[in-house]
Formats: C-alpha cells, structure tokens, sequence
C-alpha cells in the first residue's frame, strides 16, 4: 500500500518532467495500437463463438496464414497494397473460413464437447504445419508499414500513419459489427443460429447459411489482425500463432460473447504488455542480470491475465442439457483382458528389443514413453471429459527434476511427479469450476509460457539441453537401451492396470458420471470442482513421470522436445487412438513416435518433380493434424473402431452372437440430433425480450405432444 | 416448520422474468404438486430450490436455513434430491451404476449412514422394480425405465426432501398407478415431496397442497378441491382448450 501510495505522490513529478511525460505517452500509444490489434483479433474469435457455439482455436493460424498470404501478394509478388489487402480480406480469408465451416466443422454434429474441441485443435495443428509447406520455414519475414516513413507528432510523441491507420480499423471494426449484429436480419440470425438450430429453422432461417457466414466473418477478422501484428516484428509461423493467440486473453474478459468487455480486455492487456516492457528494459537495475525482460514481460503478462481473469469469472451456471446419446461409446473395460493385454505388450516389446537395430530401438522406445505421457489424458479426458493443452508441458518439466535430481535413484522420478503435479494444481485450479473449453485454454496458455518463460530463464536451465541419467534400480542398471525399452512398456503396463482398476472403482464411475451429467452429479451432492482436480492432479503427475522416462530414452532433457506445440499432437494422437481406452494411448504413442521414424525411412525419389522424400516428411509432420480432423467421423478412436469393425467381420463370418447372447452394449446407437426443447435454449446467453416472445410465439406447445400430433 | 420454502423468487432471463416473487413451502410427510401450463416457470423453480440457477431476488430455506448461495451439492448433502425433466442420466452407465454413483458419493460426505452402499443400491431397486433392466446401460432405456431409474438413483441418497420434475411422462397407465405407490409409500416415512405434474388427474389424487404457476406468477394454492373449483386456475390452465392440461 505505501509502496503504491509512494509512486502515485511522485506520479505529478514524474509527468512534470518533459522527456518522462513524452516517454509515456510513447508506451501509451504502443500500447493502444496493441490493444486495437487484440481487440480486432479477439472480436472476431467472439463472433465465431458466440455464432457457432464453437471456440475456435485455430484462429491464431488463421490469422497467420493471412499474414503469409500478405507478405506473399505484397512482397514476394510486389503487388500494391490496398487491392491485396482487398483480396485476402474479402476473399481468401471468408473462403477459407467457409472451407472450414463446410469441411471440418459441419460433420460434428452429436458429438461431444471434447471431440469438437479436439478437431479444432488438429486444424490449428495442421494449418501450422502447412505454412512451412507453402513459405519455408526461415523466421525471417518482414511485411512493410502502411505509408512506412510517415508520422505525425502528438504531443511530442511520433505516431506513424500505420499506427494510426490500425487504431482507425479497430474503431471501424467495432462500429461494423455493433451494426451488423444488432441491427441486420444476418446479424440476428447469426445471434440466433447459436442458441438452438432446429429452433432457428422452425422460425425461416437457414442455420447452415449463417454459419457460414459467421465462419467467413471471423476468418477475415484474423487475417486482418494478423496483417497488423505483422508489421510490428520479423515474424515466422509460431510466433505469428502465438502472437494472435494473446488475444484469447481478451476474449475471455468478454467470457467469449461480450465485444464491449472484449474491447476491454484487450485495452487492459495491451497496456499492461507496454508499460511492463517498457519501463522494465529502462531500469532493470533490481532484476536479475540474467532476465530477458522484454521476452518475459510480453509472454507472462496474457497469461496471467487469464487465469487471473478466470478466477474472477463467476461460476458457470449448471446446465441440465438432457441426456445423451451421443456416438462416443466405449465399452467398460475388463480387467482379465487388461492383464492379458499388458502381460502381451511386455513379452513382444521383450522380444522385438532384442532383435530391433539401435535407432529403431530409440524411436520405439520414445513411442512407448509418449504413450505413457498419454496415459496421462485416459483418466481426465476419456474419462472425466477435460481437456488439457499441457500434458507435454508436464512431461518437461518432469523431464527437467528427473535432470536435476535424478542420479539413478528414483528421487529424480519422484521430483518429476511432485512438481508436475504442483504445476498441475496451479494451471488447473483458476479454470476448473467453469466449463472445459476455459481448462483448455488455460493449459494451452500454460504450455506457452513454459517454454517462453520457464524454459530460457539461464538461472534455472543453464543450457536448453540437460544430461539425464536413467533409473539404476537395487542394482539393476537400465543403461542398456534393450532393458530400457522393456522397462518402458512394464511401466505402461502397471499405469494401464492402475487406471483400469481406477474406472472399475468409485472415483472412475464417478468421473464418466461427470463427463455424462455435470448437473446431475451435483445435485447428488458431489462437488465437481474437486473431483476434476483431483483427476487433473493424477493426469499433470503421471505426464511429468513420463516426462521423466521420456528424457532417459535419449539421456537428455531438451527444451524444444516440451514446447508448446509439442502438445498438440500428443493430444491429438492421444484422442485418435482413442482416449477412453488405455491401448488407445500405446497406438497413439507408437503412431507418433514412428510419424518420425517413417520420414527418415523413405528413399529420396523424384515423382512428377515431387521429391518423394519431402512429400513423405511433410505428410507426416502434417498426420496428427489430419487424423485430428478425420476424428468427426469416428470420435471412439482407433482402436474402438479396430475392435468394431473386426466384431463386425466375425459376426459376418459366424452369425451374429455366435459366440454369445446379443451384447445390448454394442446396438448401434443413434447420432441424434439434440431434441427440440426450451429448456435446451439460451445455451449460451439469456435470451432478449423480443427473442422470448417470438420463440414463445413458435413453441409455446409440449414438442412431445406436438410431435405426436405430427405423427398420425 | 417447512423442509423447504421458497421466497419471493425472482428469476430473470434477459427482459424476461421467468419467475416473480414466486413463494411455496414443501412439508415434510406430504406430496404437494407444481402445476402450470407450458413455459409457466415450474422447472425453473425447480433450479433454483436445487442450485442450478441463481435468482435475482428472494431466498431458498432447508429447515428454516438460508440456502441461497450455495452450490447444488451442498444443498443434496443437507437431503435434498431431484430427477429431470429432460433425463440427465449418466449414459454410459448401466442403470445399477447409476444409483452405484450416487450411494458412493452419498457415502463420501458421509451422511451418517452405516449402510454399505450396495446394500442401499439393492433396496432402492427392490423398492422401484427396475430389476429387469438394471445391467442396462443407461442410454438405452425406454423414458418408462429412465425415468424409474432417476428416481432410484435421487432415493439411494435418502433425501428429506424430493423434487420430481415430470416424473410420470412417458410412463404407461400401471407404470403410473405403481409409481404413485411408492410416492405415497415415501411420504408416509416422512418424506417431503414436490411434484411437477402435466398429468393433473395424478396430481390430484396425489397431493394435499398444490401450487399453481402461470406466466412465471403463483396463480392459486391450497387442498386439490380449492384448486379444482378456482376460477383463475381453471382459466389459465385446466379450462384451456381441449387437449392441454389433462
Ligand atoms: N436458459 C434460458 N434462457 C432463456 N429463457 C429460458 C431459459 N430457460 C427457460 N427459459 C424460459 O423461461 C420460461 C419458463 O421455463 P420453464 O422451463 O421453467 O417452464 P416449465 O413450467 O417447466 O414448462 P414445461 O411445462 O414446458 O416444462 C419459458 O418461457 C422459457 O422459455
Ligand atoms: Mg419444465
């Protein structure tokens, strides 16, 4: 309190004297040509969200692909500015967001939360892997200033035209969705798609049409604001995505539907960004010689606001949504095949180790501590349906006390699960008593500032890569990569029995009962906040044990295996092996793991001028992305639909139930589309008066009965 | 004193109040019933007694405890349960899971029960009859069946208090007839129950005190022949074109 109440008194001062006022002014300004950017950025993931229902976290790609696109049309090409701009914004980038609309998004009807999320993550995936593809991956591009060399001054401060020009955008923005929202038939119609889509057709709108458009809208919102950001840095694809993705901040003031408390947030976040970077780089006398001031300040201060932010949102109001019959369906597991399974995995592993060369072995080992990573999200996202961004992020932290630690004892293992855990706890516990995209957001923030705060502070990680001994256990030395290898899938095997043991208990009815009715199970008096913790904690610990184990494949600990992206894929392997089974993770660790390995393999050919060898390479950087996506079709995973489709051809071969009675748990289940109900409306916001009324006017009737009456 | 009351709840959804100082009482040994047309505001009452739904005015007693802000679970760990309107059964669960689910978590607050909770799993399906299709999973029953089973699954807490929204739709006539027994069967151990019911001869035959909702307004209330011959109740509700009501 003294300390604030000291520089406010000297504030007059400060400001009194000329070169300070006008260096403030400096960061001010910095600051709201930020904040104009964020909030262009941020309005466009509301309108997505709050049309579609759906958060949409490739829209960091989206806007870094329209940079690419920029940089392409005006530097490479030399094309004049205003008709590119044009182009990408009223063409390539509504055409991409009607693409993604269409292609991605429509087929995800009747599946859950998780899945829809998950697919937009493999679209984020995918897009970052495709502008390599395209552009290269130097991070050395550089698009001009609008009017680059001209600029006013403002009271004694210099504004460039460009900064001038952004904030006139971001106040033309603002005006131009106020308008078309309140005030259009469109916007209207896009306000209402979201609230209930049968509801909106009974009524004369076409759904599918809005949707489309709002896809458009928010794809060009991104472009443009990554057209803006781009001036300000030599940029590559990462940090371009990453840079957007700031604004998730400032959309989660505006709990992702409010544009005026969005604008807020980004004025808020921008500032603080500027004024922290700013004075910070002036007299860093006080902070440790070795901070990267500039790089921590920018990174940490959205993060913080975030979860900041989310511990401020209040809770969640709990939806009864009816129940669900969704097309996820995973059968309970047993617990004798579970033995079966794992006693199998060890004996081949056992012996293909023997008889595997020396890098393969390498390969297959990390595919076996990458499935152990991926344990990890079984017990919180297949069965308490959460999903977590920063498993990866987990593993290297995990990965880094086993370095610390770790001398062979089982210390180092044990430090990797307590600090990940602690990590856990940290991340998890703003974000757990709202809804699971907010959790998701929150880790995916997490991983971002693990690797660009965390990691490269020098006092705590001297070097980015770390010498890692493996586990001397009683004497039993596991230097050699054979008994690793069969050490790794023994340790896959006793997880997989712990969390089979787990769902067959209480905490694992417990959890699935969360995942299928979060309003039930309060009402039953259980409280939700502390289960999903208590799941998150187990999840964040057995990702850092495998952190740990990961790191022994190599003997090192390296920064760039846990950066942020790197949770991607881990993720979406994950789900698409499929996350509510155990042998889902082994399918989806080996499947990544030899995604590396099978790159290598291919011979370099040249096909129609296409060298076999890239094509081959970037195909399976792009897998996980593209497999993410196809999961629309068969949220179960792979090895649900293996069982399937194998219980299909058998039943073909013998009769169906040839071995046993009709199994009522495999009938086939319907996609159904969620039933007409009032009760299922306003799922995102209260309705408004008149919306009251003219719903009121269509469906003041039992749709049971009125149902029955359609059916004579 | 009341197990439940309700007081001058207000509940807002935009411009839209759908609930204005709304006040009822629950007693306990008794069935009282909820009625109201369509969109009267019954389950949003529901909500708000059970913690899904935050009023903007007025306040929810358990015991003459002040219960407002609290959390929904808190609210069941002091004995009070619900079913739904739309089912919120836990799908991938059998049905035997189901109240397996909430035995256990009945037992990890404690509750001061010495009963295991199988045992009490066991009674409830005894008492509801749904034997024949507790190894079911949950998604694929029948409304008849889901609607059993919520009920089983809200009992295996042993509520003081029950709030059943809609429980006898979709059930056939001796589905009806049975489950009215084992409500009546409930009360007379003490019980208190709230009834929301479109099948008004049920509720009738049911209740001693009915409530009744119109436009998000309490209308009418008192014994079943009060609300039969009231004037406004038989305007907004039971005298409404053919079809509504019975
Ligand atoms: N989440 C919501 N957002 C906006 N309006 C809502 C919401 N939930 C309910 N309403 C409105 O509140 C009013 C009361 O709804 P409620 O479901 O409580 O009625 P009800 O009496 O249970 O009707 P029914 O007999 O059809 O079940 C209705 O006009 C409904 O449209
Ligand atoms: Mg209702």
């Amino acid at each position: 309190m003294t300390g604030l109440g000291a520089v406010m008194a000297s504030l007059p001062a400060l400001l009194a004297d000329q070169s300070r006022l006008s260096e403030f002014l400096g960061f001010t300004v910095f600051g709201i040509v930020l904040a104009a950017i964020y909030f262009i950025a941020a309005s466009g993931l509301v309108v997505t969200y709050t049309t579609s229902g759906m958060f949409n976290f490739a829209h960091g790609a989206v806007g870094m692909i329209g940079a690419f696109t920029y940089w392409q049309l005006v530097v490479s090409w030399g094309w004049p500015v205003v008709p590119s701009l044009l182009i990408i914004l009223l063409v390539i980038a509504p055409l991409l967001g009607v693409f993604i609309e269409r292609v991605v998004m429509r087929g995800l009807q009747g599946v859950s939360e998780v899945t829809r999320t998950v697919v937009s993550i493999a679209l984020l995936f995918s897009l970052i892997r495709v502008a390599p593809m395209i552009w290269g991956s130097k991070n050395t591009y550089k698009v001009p200033a609008f009017f680059a060399g001209n600029s006013v001054e403002i009271a004694g401060v210099g504004v460039t035209y460009h900064q001038l020009v952004t904030i006139a955008i971001a106040i033309g923005v603002a005006v131009f969705l106020r308008w078309l929202l309140f005030l259009t038939r469109l916007g209207v119609a896009m306000r209402a798609v979201v609230d209930s889509r049968p509801l909106s057709r009974l009524n004369g709108a076409r759904p599918e049409r809005t949707s489309a458009a709002s896809w458009a809208l928010g794809s060009s919102l991104a472009a443009l604001a990554g057209i803006l950001v781009a001036e300000r840095i030599v940029f590559d694809v990462v940090a371009l995505t990453f840079l957007v993705v700031n604004a998730y901040a400032a959309a989660v003031v505006g709990r992702l539907t409010s544009l005026t408390r969005t604008f807020v947030g980004a004025v808020v976040l921008a500032l603080v960004q500027s004024y922290g970077q700013g004075y910070l780089q002036e007299n860093p006398a006080w902070l440790p010689k070795d901070l990267d001031v500039v790089n921590t300040v920018s990174t940490a201060v959205p993060v913080v606001l975030l979860l900041v932010v989310l511990l401020l949102i209040p809770q969640a109001r709990l939806r009864a949504a009816g129940i669900q019959r969704s097309r996820e369906a995973v059968p309970h597991p047993k617990i004798r095949l579970t033995l079966i399974g794992v006693g199998s995995l060890v004996a081949v592993v056992a012996l293909v180790s023997l008889v595997m060369g020396g890098d393969d072995r390498i390969t297959w080992s990390k595919g076996l501590a990458l499935a152990i990573i991926m344990l990890s999200l079984v017990p919180l996202t297949g069965y308490g349906g959460q999903i977590s961004l920063a498993q990866m992020s987990f593993a290297g932290l995990g990965a880094y006390a086993v370095a610390t630690w770790g001398d062979g004892s089982p210390v180092g293992l044990l430090a990797a699960v307590v600090i990940a855990a602690a990590a856990g706890v940290l991340v998890a516990l703003p974000a757990l008593r709202l809804s699971g995209i907010y959790l998701a957001l929150a880790t995916l923030a997490f991983a971002y500032f693990v690797e660009k705060v965390v990691f490269p502070q020098r006092l705590l990680f001297p070097t980015a890569t770390k010498p890692v001994k493996r586990l001397n256990l009683f004497g039993l030395s596991l230097d050699d990569d054979r008994a690793y290898m069969v050490f790794l899938a023994v340790v896959f095997g006793l997880l997989t029995v712990g969390i089979v043991l787990l769902r067959l208990g209480p905490f694992g009815r417990r959890l699935q009962a969360m995942k299928d009715s979060p309003a039930a199970c309060a009402t039953l008096g259980l409280n939700l906040t502390r289960t999903k913790l208590q799941v998150f904690v187990l999840s964040s610990a057995i990702a850092g044990l495998g952190g740990g184990l990961y790191a022994g494949v190599g003997k090192a600990a390296n920064t760039i295996d846990y950066s942020a992206l790197q949770n991607l894929p881990v993720l979406l392997m994950a789900v698409a092996g499929g996350v509510a089974l155990c042998s889902g993770a082994l399918v989806g660790g080996l499947l990544l793991a030899s995604f590396g390995l099978g790159a290598k393999s291919i011979p370099s050919i040249e096909v129609l001028g296409v060298d076999s060898k890239t094509f081959f390479t970037n195909l399976f950087a792009l897998a996980p992305g593209l497999i993410g996506i196809a999961l629309g079709r068969n949220p179960n995973g792979i090895v649900a639909g293996m069982s399937e489709w194998a219980r299909a051809k058998y039943d073909a071969r013998f009769g169906a139930g040839a071995d046993d009675e009709v199994d009522l748990d495999r009938l086939p289940r319907l996609p159904l589309e969620p039933v007409l109900d009032v009760e299922h409306m306003g799922l995102f916001r209260a309705f408004s008066a008149d919306e009251v009324a003219a719903i009121d006017a269509v469906v003041r009737v039992d749709v049971g009965k009125e149902m029955a009456h359609a059916a004579p | 004193m009341p197990l439940l009351d309700a007081k001058e709840v207000s509940v807002r959804f935009g411009g839209h109040m759908a609930l204005l100082d709304v006040t009822m009482s629950v007693e306990p040994g008794r069935i009282t019933g909820l009625i109201g047309p369509n969109g009267a505001g019954k389950t949003t009452l529901f909500n708000v007694m059970t913690g899904l739904q935050d009023p903007v005015r007025g306040r929810v007693l358990m015991n003459g405890i002040d219960v407002t802000g609290s959390p929904p679970h808190e609210r069941s760990q002091r004995g009070m349960a619900r079913t739904f309107q739309r089912l919120e059964l836990f799908g991938s669960l059998t049905a035997y899971e189901n109240l397996q689910v909430a035995a256990e978590i009945k037992r990890m607050w404690g509750g001061g029960t010495s009963v295991p909770a199988d045992e009490r799993v066991e009674s409830a399906i005894e008492l509801i009859g749904m034997r024949p299709f507790v190894h079911k999973r949950a998604d694929v029953l029948t409304t008849g069946q889901a609607r059993l089973v919520e009920l089983g699954r809200a009992l295996v807490t042993r509520p003081k208090v029950l709030l059943l929204d809609e429980p006898a739709s979709g059930l056939d006539a001796d589905e009806t007839e049975y489950f009215g027994t084992i409500l009546k069967g409930l009360a007379k151990a003490g019980m208190g129950i709230l009834i929301v019911e479109h099948d008004v001869p049920l509720v009738m035959k049911l209740c001693s005190q009915i409530f009744v909702l119109d436009f998000g307004q309490m209308i009418a209330s008192g014994p079943p022949a009060a609300i039969q011959g009231n004037q406004r109740v038989i305007e907004a509700y039971l005298g409404a074109p053919a079809g509504s009501g019975a």
